[in-house]
């Protein structure tokens, strides 16, 4: 009787160990077959972007001859946890074939093995159509190319019709055409507008809306001023004289105090909020700000930001771009999708619906073209594209080192101290400095060892 | 007596009892040596084959393809480099080819299409490398592709079959560690067999490793130093400290007759265990063996996707503080005083308020107890994440619901955010709203069960309101608070919503606990997973401590 219960554990547990292996070989059955067929995209695109890709999508899919019998298959992911999923899922071959995403973390991604190289599917005309020089740049690693740009991001100034009838765009083009538009006056000019709201004296309003604690916003005071968060050759010097006077123009703009003319602990909902409301006269930020605005409810503009030392402003360019991984399940099908989503046609739908800053030559001329032909659907100028542009040509573009992205939260941390806690800028920068060595001291321990 | 005589029997029948444990360990030692040997082999095989490739691609650029005699070179090819994209790309061109299956085949132009893509992406890389690159092709049979840059831009590949000996297997020194350890066994008396056993199989496995490792660098010096194959390298450190840590682990719990203890409960109760063996199974895998690799991640240094073995480095750091004065917000004492004070604050203020409500809940005389009972619990049904995020909204300076109320009577407001104290309270009030309603359905339970007839006596013996609760509510209530107060002070040891929620660590990290300083470690410092693990052991090491100061005082409260 003993023996008899026993023998039953044991094909009970077999049994059971024996199912556990059918499902998961049927499960990857399943997903290697659902592959077979399909090129799996993620993105981290919200609202008109995230419509418009599906759009896109949607016309690839349905179009038999272009997609030789393939489907792309939309992920939408998180973008603040797109870079751990993507790491942590392609080793496992669960990943995405194609994603899209931002260029800065180019460098991590390639030491992780996660990119496929594509510059060997492009011809040289293909790849000169990209517009500005810089997008492109931007993936290019020891001479192989591994994402192609689907758009461009940079910092511009945004301003309002204001409730009471002023309006700052008329001041900042009468200082652009004076040649007078630099940082004093743009200063004087968001003093201005801190004042009690004319409309209703119990609010503040500010003359300025910025997030002065963040390392990526500060970016085009530090260029301005002739600083830059990494040299050439990768390494880090935030105590230099440029950084200070920058920090100290941003805790002029910024703080506590009471010539303060951006919101204290300004977040950007709020921000967002108080521009819609009239309370912030100028904005700083990027054209991802236009989804948040519509002119029928008012009238709002773009402009460059202002000179500095005699010299443009040069905030970051960030180069959105389209990768193939390198467990892409099947290669060439998702070089097809890549060439599709980069084509002229996709980028025409993505500029005109999502509001995306075209990057290739061929579609910026049509776009114009179509300008010229009829003024009313100029999209181009109707969603700034001129300006974006324009202002694209005095950017840097944002570095994609590992020392880059452990260096924006030591640097917004010293922002804060010095802005909202009134330390020293030397202090706080030396702070930062000794920070990001700490952090990087896993690498460096590993290199000093070879 | 005459059977006892024979020595062969004599020997099976003493040692009999920790026989089977003794084969376990062997089988461990046996796996553990065979998976650094084959590690071993297939390194020394790729270096081989490397080094092979390199000198047939120098050949054959010399004397030509027509002269290919070795029989392993499956093709070869010769690329120039071509820039395109204004020299900042390489486009290639055949200069030879040949292949050894189809001699006829031409090798002529650009490279194109789908067919020569990993011909090109090895050149390129070469060529952007300056030096040679290898590519294992797991085909059939298995090949390899090697790549190597040329003088004036041009790129040699070999595709060659493997054909390599791999490096002979240490047979000789793996039997005579098992019989040294087969020896040990049946000399050494009980209860010190598996100790002295397992201790002899740890070393000798050490040995024979590392020497095998080593052979074909022959330098002792090589070990001590910084040698790719030095003792830190690869992951001979972790298998062999693992399987010591292990045999040394095993001794020791069969010297003090742990194990023995083990088997014959099993043996008992085989039922019940058989019983419980899905949920054993369930904990080891999802609670132990996650435990166990970060308990190991503790001893790696993480940088860009690989890990090295690095010792006690990450905690010596941790524990020295970093270099960094004790007032400083990344020093470990000083987030670990933060977190002290914000667990003892917070279960101070949970006691406390639950208690009180709990006392006037109780009062017969309140009407509408249940509405007021539903109110209070809501805290707690709410999810924290959603609270927290209120609560920042609430935080806010300008705009934020307590500065306008503080505002309106006058206070003024104030920067929550811009100063530890202010930051400090706000996480504190927020985690308050949100533990208090725990620790007030704990006490209203307890204070349930106590008898009316023990307070109506009390007042017959004219005690006050103050004594009754003194005398009777508290020493009654200690049963149900005292495992509610150990379990909340743990839960807030370790909150790491509302820290990352609230204040977010502001300012300058100075509010962050041990929990999500190790969350900023892992993912917002460089991604050091190693100094991350080595935190969270440490925040166990804290509360076991606090666990088992607990445990006794809760003892010693029963025993009073």
């Amino acid at each position: 009787m003993k023996q008899h219960k026993t023998v039953i554990i044991i094909i009970a547990v077999a049994l059971f160990l024996a199912g556990l292996i059918a499902v998961q070989t049927w499960l990857r059955y399943e997903a290697t077959e659902g592959r077979s067929q399909n090129i799996v995209l993620w993105h981290s695109y919200i609202g008109k972007e995230a419509e418009t890709l599906k759009k896109v999508v949607a016309q690839f899919n349905n179009n038999s001859q272009i997609n030789g019998g393939f489907q792309i298959k939309i992920l939408s992911v998180s973008f603040d946890n797109f870079s751990d999923k993507l790491t942590n899922s392609l080793p496992r071959g669960q990943g995405p074939d194609i994603f899209i995403y931002g260029h800065d973390r180019l460098e991590d991604w390639l030491s992780k093995e996660v990119l496929a190289p594509l510059d060997y599917w492009f011809s040289n005309q293909e790849l000169k159509d990209f517009h500005p020089l810089k997008a492109l740049k931007a993936f290019i690693h020891n001479k192989r190319i591994y994402g192609l740009p689907l758009t461009v991001k940079n910092l511009a100034l945004f301003y309002r019709h204001l409730p009471d009838g002023s309006n700052p765009g008329n001041e900042i083009t009468e200082l652009q055409q004076q040649n007078h538009w630099n940082l004093k006056n743009f200063q004087q000019l968001a003093t201005k507008y801190t004042r009690s709201c004319p409309w209703n004296n119990s609010i503040k309003c500010y003359g300025l809306g910025y997030s002065a604690v963040a390392a990526y916003q500060h970016a085009f005071l530090l260029h301005g001023f002739g600083g830059s968060y990494i040299k050439k050759n990768q390494k880090i010097d935030l105590v230099t004289k440029p950084a200070l006077k920058a920090v100290n123009f941003a805790r002029k703009l910024a703080g506590h105090h009471d010539n303060a003319v951006v919101p204290p602990e300004l977040s950007y909902s709020l921000m967002s909020n108080m521009f819609k409301k009239g309370e912030i006269a100028m904005v700083i930020s990027g054209p991802w700000f236009m989804s948040q605005l519509n002119q029928n409810d008012f009238q709002f503009g773009v402009k460059p930001l202002p000179a500095i030392a005699g010299k443009p402003a040069r905030p970051f360019l960030t180069v959105e771009g389209i990768y193939l991984s390198s467990k892409a399940y099947n290669p060439t099908a998702s070089i097809k999708a890549i060439k599709y989503l980069i084509d002229k046609q996709s980028s025409l739908i993505r500029a005109r619906e999502a509001g995306q800053l075209p990057v290739r030559k061929s579609v910026i001329a049509l776009m114009k073209q179509n300008c010229r032909d009829n003024n009313k659907k100029c999209i181009y100028k109707k969603n700034f594209f001129d300006v974006f542009a324009e202002l694209s040509q005095e950017t840097v573009l944002m570095p994609a080192s590992q020392e880059a992205r452990i260096l924006w939260n030591p640097y917004s941390k010293a922002l804060k101290a010095v802005i909202e806690r009134g330390k020293s800028p030397k202090a706080a920068l030396e702070d930062a400095q000794w920070e990001i060595k700490k952090y990087l001291g896993a690498c460096i321990r590993r290199d000093d060892k070879q | 007596m005459s059977k006892n005589k024979n020595p062969f029997t004599f020997l099976m029948k003493t040692n009999f009892k920790s026989l089977p444990l003794f084969i376990v360990c062997l089988v461990i030692l046996l796996i553990a040596s065979l998976v650094v040997v084959l590690r071993v082999q297939k390194r020394t095989v790729q270096r081989e084959i490397y080094h092979q490739g390199i000198k047939q691609i120098l050949q054959i650029n010399s004397a030509g393809t027509d002269n290919i005699k070795n029989k392993s070179v499956k093709k070869f090819f010769k690329l120039k480099a071509h820039n395109k994209y204004n020299d900042k790309l390489y486009n290639f061109e055949f200069i030879v080819g040949f292949d050894r299956s189809n001699p006829n085949q031409e090798f002529k132009g650009q490279l194109q299409g789908k067919k020569y893509s990993s011909l090109h992406d090895l050149a390129a890389q070469a060529l952007a490398e300056k030096k040679a690159v290898m590519q294992l092709n797991r085909g059939n049979p298995p090949h390899t592709v090697i790549s190597l840059p040329l003088e004036d831009n041009q790129v040699g590949i070999v595709v060659k079959n493997i054909t390599t000996r791999t490096a002979p297997t240490p047979w000789l020194g793996i039997i005579l560690i098992i019989m040294l350890a087969v020896a040990a066994f049946f000399l050494t008396p009980e209860p010190w067999k598996i100790i002295v056993t397992n201790s002899i199989g740890a070393l000798g496995f050490g040995m024979l490793a590392s020497g095998y490792r080593l052979a074909p660098h022959g330098s002792l010096l090589e070990i001590l130093g910084n040698s790719p194959v030095g003792f830190t390298r690869g992951i001979f450190p972790p298998i062999w400290l693992i399987t010591s840590l292990f045999f040394i682990g095993t001794g020791i719990l069969y010297q003090r007759g742990k194990i023995d203890k083990l088997i014959t409960t099993i043996k008992s109760n085989r039922i019940a265990y058989t019983y419980v063996l899905p949920a054993m199974l369930g904990m080891g895998l999802l609670v132990l063996l996650p435990f166990a690799i970060g308990l190991g991640l503790g001893f790696f240094n993480h940088c860009n996707g690989e890990f090295q073995f690095i010792g006690i480095d990450n905690f010596v750091d941790i524990l020295s503080g970093g270099g960094t004065s004790l007032g400083n917000p990344l020093n470990f004492y000083f987030t670990l005083g933060v977190t002290l004070l914000w667990t003892l604050l917070n279960v101070f203020l949970h006691v406390s308020i639950g208690l009180s409500l709990a006392l006037i809940l109780k009062d017969p005389l309140l009407k509408m107890k249940s509405v007021y009972r539903v109110l209070l619990i809501i805290p707690w049904a709410m999810p924290n994440y959603i609270t927290a995020l209120m609560w920042k909204g609430m935080f806010q300076q300008q705009y934020g619901a307590i500065n306008i109320i503080l505002d309106n009577i006058g206070i003024g407001g104030i920067s929550w955010f811009s100063t530890f104290w202010p930051a400090f309270m706000a996480n504190v009030i927020t985690n308050t709203w949100l533990g208090f309603p725990f620790m007030m359905v704990v006490s209203l339970g307890a204070l349930q069960s106590i008898p009316s007839s023990l307070y109506e006596a009390a007042e017959v013996d004219g005690a006050s309101k103050w004594q009754q609760f003194r005398n009777i509510t508290l020493p009654l209530l200690r049963p149900a608070l005292f495992p509610a107060i150990v379990l909340g002070s743990i839960w807030t040891f370790n909150m790491f919503n509302i820290i990352y929620l609230v204040s977010g660590g502001e300012p300058g990290g100075s509010t962050d606990i041990l929990i999500t300083e190790a969350y900023q470690w892992a993912f917002k410092r460089g991604e050091r997973y190693g100094l991350a693990a080595a935190y969270a052991i440490l925040i166990f090491v804290v509360l076991i401590i606090y666990t088992r100061i607990t445990n006794k005082l809760t003892k010693a409260a029963e025993d009073m």
